[in-house]
């Protein structure tokens, strides 16, 4: 069964139509949440939360967008909502450092683009990175998440923040070079020319 | 160009975002710009960890979404609201009649200057447009108390400013017919209306008037604030909301915003409730219901 049809059949009150999308798209789904709120108890409630919008959502759905690009905005409108309600994006985020220690689990992730370095010099990049996004603004973790670990062009990227396209390109450039600069001052990342 | 303006088409480069030109453009760059080459390089590292990086998904997730999963069919009935309908209907009356006074049934003598003055200080205190018929000053208070303020007098000026934020721009609405209104033109709903008075003493100190543009010639920014947008697949207020304005494939409410908290709290954690976005202002005194049917 195509997705389309997956939908068509969930808009329509197919619960079992809708655990075969929920199966699809729950690893991006809570990866999003939980890059953005930093915690994988709450991204876990933030994941149901989004999964519920979906439902009560779908009749609505017109295809306007693709399925997964309108889930990662349900995903992401609770997940910067809840981060607002509770003030504590910057505490949140700094926990997240647990979150790819089991590799066998891992969900495939597109533009897996890979150099060969030192396995333990590329698992403290990795934890440096997961540091450094806490330390982001919401506003640039949320476009370079969504970039990097969602794997969205920047079209579909403006269509989740409903910003135009040029403001994505700016935005993840900013947010790129930000999160060297907390990289570079961590010390977890070394430079072999500084060119700021 | 100069390092700076070619950080983005580096960055955007990383991401396949590039035209040939663009590419071109940065590729003749890095050949005469080490530090540009280096940090390309830095930036290629960090993209690559990110592509390394995914959580490990809870084994119970699919089963705890799919056992919380609610009835696709809501029934909103709210008890809660037939407890306002006698009070409601009484004031319905009074701000009926209050209106209705200085609109040619009575017609009243020419106010004394000190009236005039009064009422100039309550039409200017709740930024409404001071009518220029012979109402009495008394009148004109007691309407605006019962909230009975009509849609042709709320000045436009005093529509809520516009909220460009990037951080409010960055939380989009999410995909829902409510966005989607019928025709072009302008719509304005009042802040209380006489089809609900009891809730016009809860307005008090809402500068705003709510007003609906429908169509592309109005700025979004121009688009009223709701305290919060809940979707529901079916519906059926006890009492008649004057705002209610049907669209295709559903019918949206405008409900006082204790009325919607009510609602909300009945559905409890079943309610599909959107607290964010560009039309979300979280102390509005209006929520918004949209009623979407469940046949398309």
């Amino acid at each position: 069964m195509t997705e389309e049809e997956l939908i068509h059949k969930a808009a329509r009150g197919d619960q079992e139509a809708f655990a075969q999308l929920l199966e699809l798209h729950q690893s991006k789904v809570y990866g999003l949440t939980l890059r953005l709120v930093g915690n994988p108890e709450d991204a876990m409630e933030l994941t149901q939360e989004t999964f519920f919008n979906a439902w009560r959502g779908l009749p609505g759905f017109h295809g306007d967008s693709k399925f997964s690009t309108w889930l990662y905005r349900l995903a992401s409108n609770v997940s910067i909502d809840f981060l607002r309600r509770e003030k504590r994006h910057r505490a949140a985020a700094a926990t997240a450092l647990s979150l790819d220690e089991e590799p066998d689990r891992v969900a495939p992730v597109p533009d897996r683009r890979f150099t060969p370095q030192g396995e333990l010099e590329r698992k403290e990049l990795r934890l440096a990175i997961e540091r450094g996004l806490g330390q982001l603004s919401d506003e640039h973790r949320q476009v370079l998440v969504l970039r990097e670990f969602n794997g969205l062009s920047y079209a579909e990227i403006a269509q989740v923040l409903g910003v135009e396209e040029g403001t994505v390109k700016s935005r993840i450039s900013r947010a790129r070079l930000a999160l060297r600069k907390i990289l570079l001052a961590d010390g977890n990342f070394s430079i072999p020319t500084a060119s700021t | 160009m100069n390092c700076e303006e070619i950080w983005e088409l580096l960055s955007a480069s990383l991401d396949g975002e590039l035209s040939p030109d663009q590419e071109a453009l940065l590729t003749a760059h890095l050949d005469q710009c080490p530090e540009c080459r280096a940090l390309r390089e830095e930036l290629l590292g960090i993209h690559q960890a990110c592509g390394e990086l995914a959580p490990a998904v809870p084994a119970d997730l699919k089963e705890r979404v799919m056992a919380n999963l609610p009835a696709r069919k809501v029934k909103g009935k709210v008890v809660y609201w037939k407890r306002w309908g006698a009070l409601a209907a009484a004031l319905i009356l009074v701000a009926l009649a209050a209106w209705r006074l200085p609109h040619g049934l009575l017609q009243g003598p020419e106010p004394s200057p000190a009236e005039d003055s009064a009422r100039t200080s309550v039409t200017m205190s709740l930024k409404r447009a001071d009518r220029e018929d012979g109402e009495e000053a008394d009148d004109a208070g007691e309407a605006e108390t019962m909230g009975a303020v009509m849609p042709d007098t709320l000045p436009k000026a005093s529509l809520k400013a516009a909220r460009k934020s990037d951080a409010e721009e960055a939380v989009p609405a999410a995909d829902e017919p409510a966005s989607s209104l019928p025709t072009s033109g302008a719509y304005q709903i009042p802040r209380s209306s006489s089809a609900s008075p009891a809730y016009g003493d809860d307005l008090d100190g809402q500068p705003e008037s709510a007003a609906i543009f429908v169509g592309g010639s109005m700025s979004y920014a121009a688009e009223p604030a709701y305290c919060g947008v809940l979707t529901l697949s079916d519906f059926v207020p006890d009492k008649d909301y004057p705002a209610e304005e049907p669209f295709p494939g559903g019918v949206r409410y405008t409900l006082p915003a204790a009325d919607f908290q009510a609602l909300v709290k009945t559905l409890g954690r079943n309610a599909d409730l959107r607290l964010t976005g560009p039309d979300i202002d979280l102390g509005a005194p209006w929520g918004l219901v949209v009623v979407i049917n469940g046949e398309r």
